[in-house]
């Protein structure tokens, strides 16, 4: 039975009939159709603080809808109230969406404390028992009281960036007032305060402001002939209205053209210093010796611009004076040292104690190491069998064969053959190398274009990978595509090609001459239509060091040029030098070897001599690019074979007094922190930093004198101090559970005197799970044994629990527990494969008895640490990742350091130590499993959505957990980023490593590390060629 | 039963609503083709998904929304070109990323509240979020980005900065909040606010006309001069250097330049700690040789900036600065490009071309 609707209508009739009208209605009513419905609509409100305004809510109706709306409105702060009509209209359909009809209006008031700005909600309106909710937006503004009379003051002539004054010169500018909300007195301008040195200022009219007439004031601003220089002043014009007791204020801009530089602010300078370096720069090629050298003098502290004087009868020139003081030495006579002595500008100024300058003697080099390069040049398709062939690799026949056939060539009686062998060689030679660069571009770009729209190997589209796949293919087939050229080529001659195609002629080469190579195309052939001897070459390498006796700080060179029989320098296009000293600290990054494309390179070494005896300095070159040539062109091929120089230097200190101390390390980290373990004991190495630290130093440990450890040093322990010689000493220490936070004083002796720098005690962290083992456990397993290892879990046991989304996983026991490791068994049920499972780690209570005769909690006591685990499912590998995974490394983390922006700019910049790294670029498989340190599954995962997968991230370890060691690494990362982002205080002196983003201290890392990326920079520059 | 008169008034009425219901039809599908670029459902889907109760959907909600327009890099990019191509809802997209940002910030509040560190997707996604929420330039956002300042995550100051004058009350309010701390560490949030009153300072084309405002920042910087806090006095420190020809701040600089007690840690390659603070005061104090500040300049013709050393517009007005260092000039340039030419208050062009590539 099919329902039916009745709608009653009642339809107006009227007739006319001459001069008669007469009107009426006739009901009608029409049944059937659906039931009748209303729907609401509205929009957005807005209302000022502290008031109301009504939100319309309008309906349309379909026929024979009858009825009235009710309101409620959902989600919005207390500070906003609704008011719902008490009456709402009547809504009698039928309604058209083109003419809607008021539903109602709400009352919408927004509390004076709510702050201004959106706020969403909803709002459900009722009609005909049927309830539309939808989102409502209120948008509070900010309150618009009434002015109180007021006024404010402008310059109607001040142009944009101030008046530019010359001195004994005026200008003039106009004060106008403008009155607000019915403002009539006269205020007047206040005579300024502070102005610039010379400048003064005089009103006309008294300085009064007429509100009623608008009256302008004139301010004459002088600027007398003396008037020194200052740019970016301002005159700050103040109105004051005695009848409001209010004051309104005017910036006027000037700069003035002053006659004389303006003084520096009496301000209180740092503490003078200053460090001094001497090398060499120019060596005579001929003689091979040094004949200047350059003096750096670097102040720090004080007031700029520094003066120096130096004693002795070394005869310095002055050559710049930028941000350091620099000479260069000329004449080098027999004296070699001399006394420095800074002095800045401050008043009274500042100088510095005499500075011993040692200058290295200029030697020529003694050992100097020359070795006839080969050259030759070896024809095209050497250098492609050579590149394509690695050196060591067995000799194939097809070498042979070429060879003999070419040399068969080399025969007058038959250059046919040569000419035309050599010819096609040289054609699929030339083919091979632009498919191979071809391979290379599409696989970049295809790479590109993936990270491009923020796609990895994990989602990336099926034409990215595709593109990805064929460059492969294509590459990998190119040694067959080769070989079956060869062979087209050759011949049936050439059966006895193997699948090695690419040994062709590297290892043969010392049958051919060695200055004239197995090119046709060389001086003793006819057809030589191209290239140009060059001779001879000849490659020098050299290294020296020199040490100062006083400081102990060694520079150590190591130089290398090539030269040709012209005599001319060989632009050789890569010659990487390195050098090596066997003993003492080397500054920054000494395994960084330095490679040039000029002909000409050295590497340069400078650290510290930490003991007496002979400094062995090594230098070794490497020539990667067997060519010389100019103008990046290749007009020889030379092979310039390895070079290997020595220098020596004996160190002999002198006794030096007193020690001083420059810093504490703890495990090699600048945070002078030892951390108390929740249980046990825990050791490592202390390392002092400074001078005159000898064999006989020792070393002790003591309350702070200022206090802050009045328990004295309880639980804490340093082993017999060791001195690898000369400028740092090392202990091993051991803190103990029981040990007192606070501060303790490490005192150094020797027979000079002593010195003591702080050392504080900090306590420990909660539980921290390094790995969990296994990572996958089996599903529907009565029991598994499993090994959770990490830190902090406390002496005594305390609690695990397990979760996982279907709770279908348990612990059955714990079967051992220590501080750094606990054994459980669990069952998984039938329901948890695949499940992920979290486990809790929460410490018990220590054995300690410090005070009284309870236990006493330790920081592992009641805190909790969390590792994951699997339960094992079917799982899909991506063989994808197989391709190119170990290439998505953006360049900021693998440029040098010397780029002054990346990863090992960061590195260097914290101390030039090794630093350890969390986490860097993590494929989607590495990134969803996570690994500890020793390289183990950890159970954890990243976010799906981790930068580290862009190969732009790095997680530095944050050594001792302490937040001043995560800021003073933060800070190296971008010390801007962390002042103003994170609030964080840094110098505004050092430089930074330019990262783009800085995790906050509330991110994952927290205090395990410091996760900076470059995701800004290089956008899409993937340097897997490099 | 009726007459024939009232049947044939009754036909006239039908036919009456007919022809107008035809007329309304057609007109509703005719509409798009006039009104311009409508967002396909996609986009109107993804813009809803921003106010969705689940944390996740809307951090997906997000990504489909610029998904279409993500080929730069950054998001800002992105939205702006969103907002090009679909004007008729660019409002209310502007809306719902400025709620979905005020949301993403009370969420990570509450969280960071709770003592749970934020996820690395969730900070990605506040990351991109904000340089969109803050590129907008909209006043209705000053909220949302204080708030969004006021996670762990922090946003570029020049966000904030860039709704000032207006803001400047709001902002003061910030940096009179308590501190927040995080597992027992202060976030600084307070001392972010103080750098965006320092950026309100730079921002010299829109500042120069209210010096009220001017005068607000300076009071509350000159007392932050003496907040026991060191990242809040040094960031005040800092933030007053625009106004570093003012006698009185040059006096209390000059007290702080020679006797602030903060010492940095010991510097790898030093062997003494330094009072950064002191230093930081003494190098806005100590006049350089010349105009050596920097600024930022734009044509009001092509709308391109560039930086200058000096005061003295070389090309165009000034707009940001005064800067101690080019680079903190460029740095901030660059944050207020807008490549796709619709927003004026920001340069649409910047000189040399190749400034803001890295």
């Amino acid at each position: 039975m099919t329902s039916t609707v009745t709608c009653s209508y009642t339809l107006p009739v009227s007739a006319v009939s001459g001069s008669l009208q007469h009107s009426g209605s006739v009901p009608v009513s029409v049944q059937g159709g659906a039931a009748p419905f209303a729907t609401p609509t509205w929009g957005s409100v807005g209302v000022t603080q502290g008031s109301s305004s009504s939100l319309v809510v309008n309906a349309t109706a379909s026929s024979c809808f009858t009825g009235a709306a009710s309101f409620a409105a959902a989600g919005f702060p207390s500070g906003i109230q609704f008011t719902y009509p008490s009456s709402p209209p009547t809504i009698t359909g039928p309604v058209l969406a083109t003419s809607p009809v008021s539903a109602g209006n709400i009352t919408v008031n927004a509390a004076s404390s709510v702050t201004p700005g959106l706020y969403s909600g909803t709002l459900t309106v009722t009609l005909g028992g049927v309830a539309y909710t939808n989102p409502l937006v209120v948008t509070v503004s900010p309150v618009a009281t009434t002015p109180a009379p007021s006024y404010t003051i402008s310059c109607t002539n001040c142009p944009t960036g101030g008046f530019v004054l010359n001195p004994g010169a005026s200008v003039t500018a106009l004060i106008a007032i403008t009155p607000q909300a019915g403002y009539t007195n006269s205020p007047s301008l206040a005579p300024p305060t502070g102005l610039p040195a010379g400048v003064t200022v005089s009103y006309d009219n008294s300085g009064i402001e007429l509100a009623v007439t608008g009256n302008v004031v004139a301010a004459t601003i002088s600027a007398s002939a003396t008037a020194p220089a200052m740019a970016e002043s301002y005159i700050w014009v103040t109105s004051w209205d005695p009848t409001l007791t209010a004051a309104v204020g005017l910036p006027i801009y000037l700069t003035v053209n002053g006659t004389a530089t303006t003084t520096p602010p009496a301000i209180t300078p740092a503490a003078l210093s200053a460090t001094t370096s001497v090398l060499y720069t120019t060596v005579n090629p001929t003689t091979q010796t040094p004949t200047v050298a350059v003096l750096t003098i670097t102040p720090s502290g004080g007031t700029p611009p520094y003066s120096s004087t130096l004693s002795n009868d070394i005869s310095w020139g002055a050559v710049a004076q930028v941000n350091s003081l620099q000479y260069s030495i000329s004449g080098l006579t027999s004296s070699r040292h001399a006394k420095l002595t800074v002095t800045d500008s401050s008043s009274p100024p500042q100088t510095t104690q005499p500075i011993n300058v040692f200058v290295p003697a200029p030697q020529p080099y003694p050992d100097a190491y020359l070795q006839t390069a080969v050259l030759g040049r070896v024809s095209a398709v050497e250098s492609l069998a050579s590149s394509l062939c690695p050196a060591g690799t067995t000799t194939c026949g097809v070498r042979n064969d070429i060879q003999n056939k070419l040399f068969a060539g080399m025969n007058p009686t038959n250059p046919a053959l040569n000419a035309s062998l050599y010819g096609n060689l040289v054609t699929r030679a030339t083919q091979l190398q632009a498919d191979h660069l071809s391979n290379t571009a599409t696989a970049r770009n295809a790479l590109n274009s993936m990270h491009g729209s923020a796609k990895t190997l994990h989602n990336a589209t099926v034409v990215q990978i595709s593109a990805l796949q064929t460059s492969y293919a294509s590459e990998a087939a190119l040694p067959a595509t080769y070989r079956s050229r060869v062979l087209a080529d050759f011949g049936s001659g050439f059966q006895t090609f193997d699948g090695n195609a690419w040994n062709l002629l590297g290892g043969d080469l010392s049958g051919c001459d060695p200055y004239y190579g197995c090119d046709p195309c060389d001086p003793g052939y006819s057809d030589c239509a191209v290239g140009q001897d060059f001779g001879n070459a000849v490659a020098y390498a050299d290294t020296q060091i020199v040490i100062d006796a006083t400081t102990g700080a060694y520079q150590a060179f190591t130089e290398e040029s090539v030269a040709l029989g012209s005599g001319a320098l060989a632009s050789d296009r890569g010659v990487c030098v390195s050098v090596r000293v066997n003993i003492g600290v080397p500054y920054g990054n000494p395994t960084q070897p330095v490679c040039n494309t000029f002909g000409y390179s050295i590497s340069e070494i400078y650290g510290v001599a930490t003991q007496a005896g002979t400094y062995v300095a090594t230098g070794t070159t490497l020539d990667y690019d067997p060519c010389i040539g100019s103008s990046g062109g290749c007009s020889a091929p030379v092979e310039v074979p390895p070079l290997t120089t020595r220098d020596i230097s004996d160190f002999n200190p002198t006794a030096c007094s007193p020690p001083t101390i420059s810093s504490i390390l703890v495990n090699g980290q600048p945070i002078s922190e030892l951390i108390i373990p929740t249980s046990g004991t825990s050791s490592g190495t202390i390392s002092i930093l400074g001078a005159c630290l000898d064999s006989s130093t020792q070393v002790s440990i003591s309350s702070d004198p200022n206090g802050n450890s009045p328990g004295g040093p309880t639980g804490v322990q340093l082993g017999t101090a060791s001195s690898p010689g000369w400028g740092d000493v090392t202990s091993q220490y051991t803190v103990s559970s029981n040990a007192v936070t606070g501060t303790l004083a490490v005192t150094v002796t020797t027979a000079g005197g002593s010195a003591s720098g702080n050392l504080d005690v900090v306590a420990a962290a909660g539980p921290t799970i390094d790995s969990v083992q296994p990572y996958s456990w089996p599903a529907n397993s009565q029991t598994t044994t499993v090994t959770i290892s990490g830190s902090g879990f406390g002496a005594n046991q305390g609690s695990i629990s397990l979760a996982s989304g279907q709770g279908d996983v348990s612990l059955v026991n714990t079967q051992s527990w220590s501080d750094n490791m606990i054994v459980m068994n669990v069952s998984t049920g039938p329901n948890s494969a695949g499940e992920s499972v979290t486990i809790t780690v929460t410490g018990g209570a220590d054995n300690g008895l410090v005070t009284g005769f309870q236990q006493t909690s330790t920081n592992a006591t009641g805190k909790s640490g969390t590792g994951n685990a699997v339960v094992s499912a079917n799982s899909c590998g991506d063989v994808r990742d197989n391709i190119i995974g170990e290439y998505l490394v953006k360049r900021p983390l693998v440029i040098t350091q010397y780029a002054n922006y990346g990863l090992d700019y960061w590195r260097y910049l914290l101390g030039g130590v090794s630093q350890t790294i969390n986490s860097a670029y993590r494929n989607p498989d590495r990134n969803y499993n996570l690994r500890n340190a020793q390289g183990q599954l950890s159970g954890k995962h990243g976010d799906p959505s981790s930068r580290h997968m862009w190969g732009d991230a790095v997680d530095l370890r944050n050594i001792n957990r302490t937040r001043a060691e995560h800021d003073i690494k933060a800070c190296a990362a971008n010390a801007t980023y962390s002042s103003n982002r994170l609030g964080i205080t840094c110098s505004s002196s050092y430089p930074d490593a330019r990262a783009d983003w800085i995790e906050p201290w509330s991110g994952p890392c927290t205090d395990g590390c410091v996760h900076a990326d470059w995701r800004y920079t290089d956008i899409n520059i993937y340097d897997y060629t490099q | 039963m009726t007459t024939p008169s009232e049947e044939f008034l009754i036909r006239r009425i039908l036919v009456f609503v007919s022809e107008h219901f035809i007329f309304v039809c057609l007109g509703l599908l005719l509409m798009p083709m006039h009104a311009g670029a409508q967002a396909p459902s996609s986009i109107r889907s993804a813009v809803r998904g921003l106010a969705s109760q689940e944390p996740e959907a809307r951090r997906q909600a997000f990504y489909a929304l610029i998904a279409p327009f993500k080929n730069s890099g950054k998001a800002e990019i992105d939205v702006a070109e969103l907002l090009a191509a679909y004007p008729d809802d660019a409002e209310q997209i502007r809306i719902a990323l400025i709620s979905a940002l005020e949301t993403e910030s009370a969420y990570s509040e509450s969280l960071e509240r709770q003592g749970q560190p934020l996820s690395e997707g969730l900070l990605n996604y506040c990351e991109d979020l904000g340089r969109a929420v803050g590129s907008l330039r909209d006043q209705r956002a000053l909220k949302a980005l204080l708030a969004a300042q006021g996670t762990g995550a922090g946003i570029e100051p020049e966000f904030v900065a860039d709704l000032c004058p207006d803001a400047v009350d709001a902002i003061i309010d910030r940096a009179r909040q308590p501190e927040r701390f995080f597992q027992g560490e202060p976030l600084h949030i307070p001392g972010r606010a103080v750098v965006a009153l320092g950026y309100c300072l730079k921002e010299v084309a829109s500042m120069q006309s209210r010096p009220e405002a001017i005068s607000q920042i300076r009071s509350v910087l000159l007392a932050g001069l003496d907040s026991p806090d060191t990242g809040y006095r040094q960031a005040s420190v800092r933030a007053l250097f625009p106004l570093r020809s003012d006698p009185e701040v040059r006096a209390k600089l000059e007290r702080l330049a020679g006797s602030d007690p903060f010492l940095g840690p010991v510097q790898p390659r030093e062997t003494q700690p330094r009072a950064w603070i002191r230093e930081d005061a003494a190098a806005i104090l100590r006049p350089p040789a010349g105009d050596k500040s920097w600024y930022v300049t734009k044509s009001a013709e092509a709308q391109g900036c560039q930086v200058q050393e000096g005061s003295s517009p070389t090309v165009g007005g000034l707009y940001l600065g005064p800067f101690p260092k080019q680079e903190d000039a460029t740095r901030s340039m660059c944050n207020h490009v807008d490549p796709g030419t619709h927003n004026p208050a920001l340069c649409f062009r910047v000189q040399p071309t190749t400034a803001c590539s890295r």
